[in-house]
Formats: C-alpha cells, sequence, structure tokens
C-alpha cells in the first residue's frame, strides 16, 4: 500500500519556490540558495519529486569541454499539489476567535 | 610466499573496488580537490541514477570559491550515499546481510582474541589483523558499490549461499571421510559449478558480461564471508577441537601456552585464508563465466 504522508517543510519550500514562476526552469544550485537547503538535503528532495512525477527536468547543454547543467520546473502534477498544500494549510488554520460585543 | 599471495589479492580487491568507483564518475576531468570528491561520489550512484550524478557535477562547475564546493560537494556525496536505486528489489536486503555479516565476522575475532588473549602475541598476528580488516571492509565496500551499480541481489546471494555450502560440505567431507578419494573428487568438482551458474544466469538475465560478473562478485563476497563465519564460528564454539595430526604435532614449537589456543588461532587463520581464497576463486570462475556467456550471447546465430 502506498503511503500518504505530508511533505516535509524543506519539501514544501522547494515546491513553493519552483510554483513562485512555474513555467520558468531552475538551477540546482540556485534553488539549493534561494531555499536555504544543502545540496544534500536538496538533491534527495529533487530526486523524490522527480520519480514522483512532481518534478520534470531538462539538460541545458554547457560551453565546450564543461557539463552540461539539469533544470527543473514543476509538472501539472506537482502544481496541483502546492495548491492542495495550500487548501489543507489554510483548513489547518485554527478559526479566528468572534470577540463579543459586550467585550469590545 | 603466503604474504605474496595475500598481497596480490589484496591488491586486486583494491583495484576492482576503485575502478568500479571511478569508472562513472570520470566522463569530465575532475579539476581540484571537491571535483575529484563529487567524481569519486558520482561512481557510487546506482545505475539509473547517474544523471543526477551529472547534474551535480555540473552545478559544482558554477560554484567559483573554494569553501563553498567544498560545501556542494560534500553535501553532494551525502545525498549519492542517501539515494536509493530506483528498483531496488533484494538489493537493500543483500546490502544489510553483507554489512551484518562483515561485523558479526569481525565481532567473532574480537571474541577469539578477548578469551584467547595469548593469540595477539602469536607472530604476525598484527599484519593478519589489519590485513582481515582491509578484507572485511573492502568486501563490503564492494558490496554496496555493487548493489547500487545494478547487480542482482537475489541471485548473487543464492549463488553466493550455494558456492558457501559447496566449499562447507567439502571441507567436512575431506575432514569425515578423508580416505574415501572418489566422493571427494565429485564434491571438487561441484566447488565451480554455482559461481559458475551465477555468472551465466546474470549475463543471460542481464543481457550484458557486466551485468553477470557484478551478479559474480557480489555472490563471491557472499560466499567468503558466509565460509568465514561457519569457520570461525565452529572454531570458537569448539574451541579449535578435534585437533588434527598436524596440530598436535606442531602446538610444542607454537610458542603458545596450551593446545585450545594454538587450535583456535590456526582455525581463524585458516578462515581468514579460506575468506580470501573462497571470495577470489568464486569471483573469478563467476566472471569467466559471464564473459564467455556475454561472449556466446554477441556470437552471430548461424544462417542455413
Amino acid at each position: 500500500m502506498k503511503r500518504n504522508r505530508s511533505p516535509s517543510p524543506q519539501v514544501v519550500r522547494v515546491m513553493h519556490a519552483l510554483a513562485a514562476e512555474p513555467s520558468r526552469w531552475r538551477y540546482g544550485y540556485d534553488l539549493g540558495a534561494e531555499v536555504d537547503l544543502k545540496s544534500g538535503s536538496l538533491y534527495p528532495i529533487l530526486v523524490r519529486l522527480a520519480d514522483r512525477g512532481l518534478l520534470e527536468a531538462t539538460w541545458e547543454p554547457g560551453p565546450p569541454g564543461k557539463p552540461a547543467r539539469h533544470l527543473y520546473r514543476l509538472t501539472a502534477a506537482g502544481l496541483d499539489q502546492v495548491a492542495q498544500l495550500a487548501t489543507e494549510a489554510v483548513a489547518q488554520r485554527p478559526p479566528v476567535p468572534h470577540r463579543r460585543w459586550k467585550e469590545a | 610466499m603466503g604474504s605474496l599471495v595475500l598481497v596480490l589479492i589484496l591488491g586486486s580487491l583494491t583495484v576492482v573496488t576503485l575502478a568500479r568507483l571511478r569508472r562513472r564518475g570520470a566522463r569530465t576531468r575532475p579539476v581540484d580537490a571537491p571535483a575529484r570528491l563529487l567524481a569519486w561520489a558520482v561512481g557510487l550512484l546506482p545505475a539509473d541514477r547517474a544523471d543526477w550524478g551529472q547534474a551535480m557535477v555540473g552545478e559544482l562547475e558554477q560554484v567559483r570559491q573554494r569553501p563553498k564546493r567544498w560545501r556542494f560537494a560534500a553535501g553532494c556525496l551525502a545525498a549519492t550515499l542517501l539515494l536509493p536505486a530506483r528498483r531496488a528489489g533484494a538489493g537493500p536486503l543483500v546490502i544489510g546481510l553483507v554489512v551484518a555479516a562483515a561485523t558479526a565476522g569481525a565481532a567473532l575475532v574480537a571474541y577469539g582474541l578477548l578469551r584467547y588473549p595469548a593469540i595477539i602475541a602469536g607472530r604476525g598476528t598484527w599484519a593478519a589483523l589489519i590485513a582481515f580488516a582491509a578484507v572485511v571492509a573492502g568486501l563490503a565496500l564492494l558490496a554496496v558499490v555493487l548493489v547500487r551499480q545494478g547487480a542482482p541481489g537475489g541471485l548473487a546471494l543464492l549463488g553466493g549461499l550455494g558456492t558457501a555450502g559447496v566449499w562447507l560440505l567439502f571441507g567436512y567431507a575431506a575432514v569425515t571421510y578423508a580416505p574415501t578419494r572418489p566422493a571427494l573428487s565429485w564434491l571438487l568438482l561441484a566447488l565451480p559449478l554455482a559461481p559458475l551458474a551465477v555468472g551465466a544466469a546474470a549475463t543471460r538475465r542481464g543481457r550484458t558480461g557486466a551485468a553477470g560478473r557484478r551478479a559474480a562478485l557480489l555472490s563471491a563476497v557472499v560466499a567468503g564471508l558466509v565460509l568465514f563465519l561457519a569457520l570461525a564460528g565452529v572454531a570458537l564454539l569448539t574451541a579449535g577441537g578435534p585437533y588434527d595430526a598436524g596440530q598436535l604435532r606442531d602446538f610444542p614449537g607454537s610458542g603458545f601456552p596450551d593446545m585450545a589456543t594454538y587450535a583456535v588461532s590456526d582455525n581463524l587463520g585458516t578462515a581468514m585464508s579460506l575468506l580470501l581464497l573462497a571470495s577470489t576463486v568464486t569471483a573469478t570462475l563467476g566472471c569467466a563465466s559471464a564473459t564467455v556467456a556475454a561472449w556466446f550471447r554477441r556470437a552471430p546465430a548461424p544462417t542455413a
């Protein structure tokens, strides 16, 4: 049976950063710097997101003699997941207590 | 002569492990130490994660400051060690078993030294212990690398257990039924069967000689460790007994205080030697079988 765990705060940060400009391809190093994640945490997150079909990747050819760079952006399923996370966050927020007229 | 064989086997193991680590990490020439570290780390990745390794290499190229390059490369090393293969299969189980067996082997030796402390004073004990630790650690590392490079864990585990089983049966028969030569000869013929079968079957399943050789090497690791655990375990459980004629003859000149200490020391040494011998023979036969099987796969079918 597939587990349906809620994503970690780090995963949420990465997804929100990618969802900020959904059509833009992002470099791994820049993304890590933006969400303040070291490469040791960032890459496992990116790999898991890609395995779940939430992230797509492409290669940008480097100059001659230099390695190509990997670029990332969320898939439609990834964007849906971000929207769902936002909905859940709103639903879980504690209700604002109403003041009574007499207390005001 | 024994030392020369030990050095040759250790050297071969080191070369095989380093070659496997370097193979996929060497697409671009590393320019500095962080790049070299990352190139090495990328070699640890499972075959189906190799593109992620190249992604890390591509990003490191953009990092200019040296401390940041070190931090990025070190983080990537941690990531490569943590990333599981996409199709893990029985691989993690085999890694767990190999690491457990290596730890158990080291624990058995440590127990033997505590139970029979006079062994430490024996000639060449420290050299043997250092070599043993290096071999066990090397075998465990080799198993991790092989599994992450896609070696079929289940097949290698079965082949390794089968090979160790035949070795143990042969050893038991040789001790118990020494006069019955024909039976021993038949068992001796059975020794190469398991590694040959593993190499050929893995090549057939993986469709390449490399796949067959990975399975053969992994089964050799399993066979060697299982054989060592069995022999060292029996030596410690029985205090080295029953003593054979050679041990009884050599004990007075050995310098050990009692027969049990001498026999345990001797048997642990034999177990360590067999760990190397069984692993090397199994790996050699399995790799040869895989190479031949791959050659037959490539050979064009005769046309009518």
